[in-house]
């Protein structure tokens, strides 16, 4: 209860500070809503449309207004499309909890077993392998990552789709040959640290003396490493996982960008762009809360993975 | 003691080359390849809020608006003006009064009649101030209207207009009858040849032939305009094949798009499009004539063209807003060829000496040409002891600083694009008192631009438009670095697209080979 209350707390602030700060920045969403193309225009204009969109009253009372009106669900208009913002939410988030799981799962199973096999086999080739690619994936720069698939996979060898989003329910193969790409991107960016982590956590979970006494008790090596060393070795990567886990659920932008996926991340950006309040306070704040929300998930599963934590709570 | 654990003991499992190469193995044909009759089109900026044809805040919205709804008069490929949804039209003698005979047999998309009835509403809606339209300036220049019968409307005009039909080319006729105000971003019901199948606000429009257009049937069964939000990948998706064309593709990406040979990009005869340095021309340093004037003489022109322009455009020597090949174009005047001694002396005179800073406001992000135009300008002007302060800036701070008018930005030169419809009198008429937000006010350019209007004899208005080439080449309320159009890439299976001089590519006769 105590942590609920804190994630609140934590929830409130945010709100009340991505408000805030939103409005201290320059550049008004009127002027890009009117356009500068639009001749006549002048500034009484512009503070009567401020005026009919609520933009002239004391930002405290703002604040009440959408934060009265969130609390009953209604997060507002976006004040370009003049759309209720959780319609548009409701044709993101799908996108985005779809990536976002596909590329975490991928990145944990690949960084598991990766991790696994290093430590089945150290300091042998393999393991040479994994720490380079755990490097390589901590160097390469996301964008990067993507424009090499996309010229492989889209342009030398084109079997893959190079952008949009199908929903899985229109066309499922469509559908995933479209997240192949940008999941793959998104997860092997994620894999290399949770990799560098658990492989760090296994050798030195390998080398405590409740291994060497399994070992002298004759157990096989493999089934050290699988049944006692890896749970061991799990706690510090699964806190990275959930920390990984909810920032892509806040939207991994620079891939929405570049495979055109129209995920969270796409629309908080466009909505930074043209100074969409609405739209910008409810992504922001989903992305806080999809985090504080990962977060308390991840401090629950502590327990699950070592019960010694669950004693001590 | 150190123990060794698993030194050597086994090989990785035939297991994980397995998975490596099941995510490697074929997935059948990309999505992109749809039929021959779908033309994929991205755009890389953002900007596709709605589907109101009279509520146009960005180039996409451009070539939305025309498939969608048919305007009265259009802009043809050659640059001429043709009869479109109105079939002819007169003019009263004061050249005030214009009277349009409007097609019959066009139905909206909802099977409505169209009728003279709704070009008086479409223009009631635009010219109301509630509604803020785009095209509002054009309409408020009319005073009364008058509809007799199903296809003859009459329309007064406040002042003399003998180009009036020329400011209709923008404005589209919608099926203002059924549209609240509401839902008119979304309520795509026009004439036009395509309808609405569907739409996801600044994601995607999707359209799907009108079989009961009135024209020309369409060739394409669907024309799918999609938002690729980063460039580089929108031209891996043009190589691709998962698009079939790319609007407003940046200047430095022409080079390696030219070494693809099914790649081509479309062209004009005659741009009407302007980048320009637009100054304050009522704030110092630029509310001296002679600072803008030496700011001219400053930029070079041809290497600006030829780099940060990846050579598509044509160098504005005479920094007018007019092209060379423009019917109206005035030669013999001054010309702001490169000299750096000349913008010196000029800078002097108005006050800006060796060690002081200018600024050059401009866009992050994209519109990189003149990210490069600026670090042209800043090494040039390095040269005679000036510093350029380059900002580069989102597009609201970018915006922030400049608009609406008369907002004050001193010692700031502001790059743009101005885009006007792409009849002379109306490229010339930005500047006129209250247009631009150099917030230059010149009466006697005013009085050219109303006479040039009000006049009857085609040799009479270009004399004048002559005149008032003379006059902004000699005052350069703003500096006209080159006339240019946003640049449109596309497969060459794509046929039968081409391009206004502004740059909006007009896809209404395209087709796939």
């Amino acid at each position: 209860m105590r942590r609920l209350g804190t994630s609140v707390t934590m929830l409130f602030t945010a709100s009340l500070l991505i408000f805030v700060v939103l409005r201290v920045l320059p550049g008004d969403p009127v002027t890009i809503l009117l356009g500068p193309g639009n001749r006549g225009i002048g500034e009484e204009d512009i503070q009567e449309y401020r005026a009919k969109m609520g933009l002239d009253k004391p930002l405290l009372v703002q604040y009440f207004i959408w934060f009265s009106n969130f609390l009953r669900g209604d997060m507002g208009n976006s004040l370009f499309s003049n759309e209720p913002v959780r319609n548009m939410f409701s044709g993101h988030i799908m996108p985005t909890v779809q990536l976002t799981l596909a590329a975490i799962v991928l990145a944990i199973v690949f960084a598991i077993s990766l991790a696994l096999v290093g430590a089945i086999w150290p300091r042998s080739l393999v393991d040479r392998v994994v720490t380079f690619i755990a490097s390589l994936g901590m160097a390469v720069p996301t964008f990067i990552t993507a424009i090499i698939l996309l010229l492989t996979f889209g342009i030398f060898w084109p079997i893959l789709p190079t952008r949009g989003y199908i929903p899985f329910g229109e066309d499922p193969i469509g559908n995933l040959k479209l997240l192949t790409m940008p999941a793959i991107t998104l997860a092997f960016a994620a894999m290399a640290p949770i990799l560098r982590m658990l492989r760090a956590s296994l050798a030195e979970a390998s080398s405590s003396p409740w291994t060497r006494t399994a070992e002298g008790k004759g157990l096989l090596w493999n089934r050290i490493v699988l049944k006692h060393v890896f749970p061991n070795a799990l706690i510090p990567s699964l806190t990275f996982v959930g920390i990984t886990f909810g920032r892509m659920l806040g939207g991994a932008v620079l891939i929405e960008f570049i495979f055109a996926w129209p995920g969270i991340g796409t629309m908080m950006v466009d909505a930074i762009f043209k100074r969409d309040y609405a739209v910008l306070q409810a992504t922001i704040l989903f992305a806080a809360i999809a985090s504080i929300t990962v977060n308390f998930i991840v401090d629950l599963a502590y327990g699950f993975v070592d019960p010694r934590l669950r004693l001590k709570a | 003691m150190k123990i060794k654990i698993g030194t050597g003991k086994r090989k990785p499992p035939l297991l994980i080359a397995l998975l490596v190469a099941s995510l490697l193995a074929p997935w059948g044909v990309p999505s992109g390849s749809a039929a021959n009759s779908v033309l994929k089109y991205g755009y890389t900026g953002g900007g596709l809020v709605g589907l109101n044809p009279n509520q146009i805040t960005s180039g996409t919205q451009r070539v939305v608006a025309p498939l969608l709804y048919d305007p009265l008069v259009k802009i043809n490929k050659e640059g001429k003006l043709v009869p479109w949804l109105a079939e002819s039209w007169s003019v009263s003698k004061d050249q005030r009064t214009w009277t349009f005979i409007v097609r019959t047999g066009v139905k909206f998309h909802n099977g409505r009649r169209f009728a003279a009835s709704d070009v008086m509403r479409n223009l009631r809606w635009i010219s109301d101030p509630a509604n803020k339209s785009s095209q509002a300036n054009e309409v408020g220049k009319i005073e009364k209207y008058r509809v007799s019968g199903l296809n003859k409307i009459s329309i007064t005009l406040k002042n003399p207009n003998s180009q009036f039909p020329g400011s209709l080319v923008f404005i589209y006729m919608a099926d203002i009858l059924n549209i609240k105000s509401s839902n008119i971003k979304y309520s795509a019901n026009g004439t036009g040849p395509y309808k609405i199948n569907s739409f996801s606000s600044d994601n995607y429009v999707y359209l799907k032939k009108n079989g009961n257009y009135w024209g020309n049937a369409s060739k394409l069964d669907e024309i799918k305009i999609m938002r690729s939000p980063d460039a580089t990948s929108a031209l891996l998706s043009l190589q691709s094949g998962a698009l079939d064309m790319v609007w407003n593709v940046a200047p430095n990406s022409i080079p390696s798009l030219r070494a693809n040979k099914s790649i081509d990009f479309l062209n004009t005869d005659v741009f009407t499009g302007v980048h320009v340095l637009m100054l304050d021309t009522k704030s110092a340093p630029f509310n001296n004539p002679k600072a803008r004037q030496a700011l001219s003489y400053a930029v070079d022109r041809e290497t600006i063209v030829k780099t940060a322009f990846g050579g598509v455009g044509e160098v504005s020597l005479t920094s007018t807003p007019l092209g060379t090949k423009d019917t109206a174009y005035k030669s013999g005047l001054n010309k702001y060829t490169f000299d750096l001694d000349k913008a010196k002396a000029l800078f002097a005179e108005a006050g800006i000496k060796s060690g002081d800073t200018l600024t050059f406001w401009t866009l992050a992000g994209r519109r990189f040409e003149w990210v490069a135009m600026a670090q042209i300008l800043q090494s040039d002007l390095k040269k005679i002891g000036i510093t350029l302060d380059i900002q580069p800036q989102e597009t609201a701070s970018w915006l922030g600083k400049f608009y609406p008018y008369p907002k004050s930005f001193p010692n700031t030169i502001v790059a743009n694009f101005l885009s006007p419809p792409p009849i002379n009198a109306y490229q010339m008429n930005v500047y006129t008192t209250g247009g631009c937000e150099c917030k230059w006010d010149d009466k006697a350019y005013d009085d050219m631009m109303k006479s040039a209007l009000a006049s009857t004899s085609q040799d009479e208005y270009k004399t004048i438009l002559g005149n008032m080439q003379a006059k902004f080449n000699n005052e350069q309320p703003s500096v006209v670095v080159l006339t240019a159009a946003n640049i449109t890439a596309y497969r060459n299976s794509v046929k039968g697209a081409w391009l206004l001089g502004e740059g909006t590519p007009q896809l209404i006769d395209a087709y796939m080979d």
